[in-house]
């Protein structure tokens, strides 16, 4: 009798191996690369307090392949050990992010994904999950060099009806986030990676007043990928009123004929590069219209091959008020597109505005997921 | 040929910009006429969140930034800005120190109004 006990609880421990080992074999973590290591970046886009917004990854098929055959049927993210401490100081515990989940297999490419959502979708579109993800209370310091996926530590979405894997399509996971209503500010980020490529600038002159930081304007090398969101940002002059963004094809002659630099105003401001596309930004003052302020701009660039490696070049010009209108000019800046292809295999496409039909594209950047299949 | 090829950019330029003012023509239309749920407005939200929140210049100011730069900076006013490095950082901390018998202080970032905060003490 008692041998009897003991070989039924050996079948079924090897049962329970068995099933482990059957079950391990169907989970992977995307990127592939980030298995064992924390992502290089952090991102608090899914869950916080009142935000909303609509996320979507495309996942190359490359990174699928251990799942041929099987289903998805569940997805996590991970805490991010690193340096986000900050993120978690605010979770006191319950808090939650209502989100509506949809997948599809699709042809749409990680390298290249359309800045409109739709586009990134296959023709079969499946809702995954619907209803609110809770996000666990989490330790804000943390020694390890790397947190795990358990359910006591990893945002956990249960696909409502499992995904068969399409062998040789492309997953696009499109998250829609609604704002969660926990009654006070808090964010859960969670761990991110993303191979950066970054183009290169070369400041052009100067800006025309004596700007607390020079170069008075700048852009964030790390857009100048074709594809991308070229970000610059600008100190603004004392009594700046309105700002804009110029973007060439010259620093010699502007609309082709005219010699530069051409002097606006004095003293030395200076028209540095040809002003062929003229374009509005917002400025801010700081305190008061006396200080110097600041302003930004957003510009989205086409995936074109052609682009890699191309080059322009940027400007700010400000409308100054004091006790006559005046023109005032930043420095320039030379611009070249980064020659490299994204390489990652995920890219994501991103908007605040869930009501928009297209949204931001980050070429080579992906949360740190665990897709599990049966 | 380099001539072309630069008019060739800007083109493509203009061509993304109104691609991008005609795809937001059209996201009502989007918003009534897909399967997909929507939200039908549009949560004005900034990237910037600081602990304590009013902010008080007695108190050391917790900053996390939510967006998506490399690098942000914070201007004391009548400082010099500093330039944080955000990549693996979700904040940083502004000493109560640096707000004495100052009257605010300004976060940046690009992203126009989601990217500034001014805290005005």
């Amino acid at each position: 009798m008692h041998s009897n006990a003991s070989f039924l609880l050996i079948v079924l421990g090897l049962a329970n191996c068995f099933v482990g080992v059957v079950r391990s074999q169907g989970v992977i973590v995307v990127p592939g690369s980030c298995a064992a290591r924390e992502g290089n970046r952090h991102m608090t886009v899914y869950f916080a307090e009142q935000r909303v917004r609509r996320v979507q990854v495309v996942i190359d098929a490359v990174q699928l392949q251990s799942l041929k055959g099987t289903r998805l049927t569940q997805l996590r993210f991970r805490k991010d050990t690193k340096g986000a401490e900050h993120g978690y100081l605010r979770i006191r515990g319950g808090e939650g992010t209502p989100m509506v989940v949809n997948a599809s297999f699709t042809d749409a490419k990680a390298a290249s994904p359309s800045p409109i959502f739709r586009d990134n979708h296959g023709s079969h579109v499946v809702e995954v999950f619907r209803g609110t993800v809770t996000l666990p209370k989490v330790a804000t310091e943390d020694d390890r060099a790397v947190a795990s996926f358990d359910s006591s530590e990893a945002p956990t979405i249960q696909f409502t009806q499992p995904l068969p894997i399409v062998a040789g399509k492309n997953l696009c996971l499109d998250f829609e986030t609604y704002p969660a209503s926990a009654g006070h500010s808090w964010e859960w980020p969670i761990d991110a990676e993303t191979q950066r490529v970054a183009g290169t600038s070369q400041v052009i002159g100067q800006a025309c007043w004596p700007a607390k930081e020079t170069p008075a304007t700048v852009v964030m090398e790390s857009s100048l990928r074709p594809g991308m969101h070229i970000r610059t940002t600008s100190r603004t002059p004392p009594h700046t009123v309105a700002a804009f963004l110029m973007y060439g094809w010259s620093d010699r002659l502007a609309f082709g004929h005219i010699p530069l630099p051409l002097t606006l105003a004095a003293p030395n401001c200076q028209l540095l590069v040809s002003p062929d596309i003229l374009v509005p930004t917002v400025h801010f003052n700081f305190l008061h219209a006396g200080n110097e302020g600041h302003t930004s701009q957003v510009v989205p660039t086409p995936q074109m091959a052609s682009l890699h490696g191309a080059s322009m070049y940027m400007q700010y010009l400000f409308l100054v008020q004091r006790s006559s209108p005046s023109l005032a000019t930043g420095n320039g800046l030379a611009v070249t597109f980064a020659k490299q292809v994204p390489s990652l295999g995920v890219s994501l496409v991103a908007t605040t505005n869930t009501t928009s039909s297209s949204g931001r594209v980050f070429l080579d950047f992906s949360p740190v997921m665990q897709l599990e299949a049966k | 040929m380099l001539m072309s090829r630069r008019k060739m950019i800007l083109t493509a330029l203009c061509g993304a910009v109104a691609l991008l003012g005609a795809t937001a023509a059209r996201s009502a239309y989007v918003a009534s006429s897909s399967s997909m749920p929507r939200l039908l407005s549009v949560v004005t939200d900034n990237d910037w969140g600081v602990i304590p929140d009013p902010p008080t210049a007695d108190q050391d100011l917790t900053v996390i930034y939510r967006g998506d730069d490399e690098w942000v900076e914070y201007e004391v006013e009548g400082e010099k800005p500093v330039r944080v490095d955000v990549r693996e950082k979700s904040g940083f901390v502004i000493p109560r120190k640096d707000f004495k018998g100052k009257a605010g202080v300004m976060l940046k970032a690009s992203g126009a109004e989601r990217g500034v905060r001014v805290i005005r003490f």
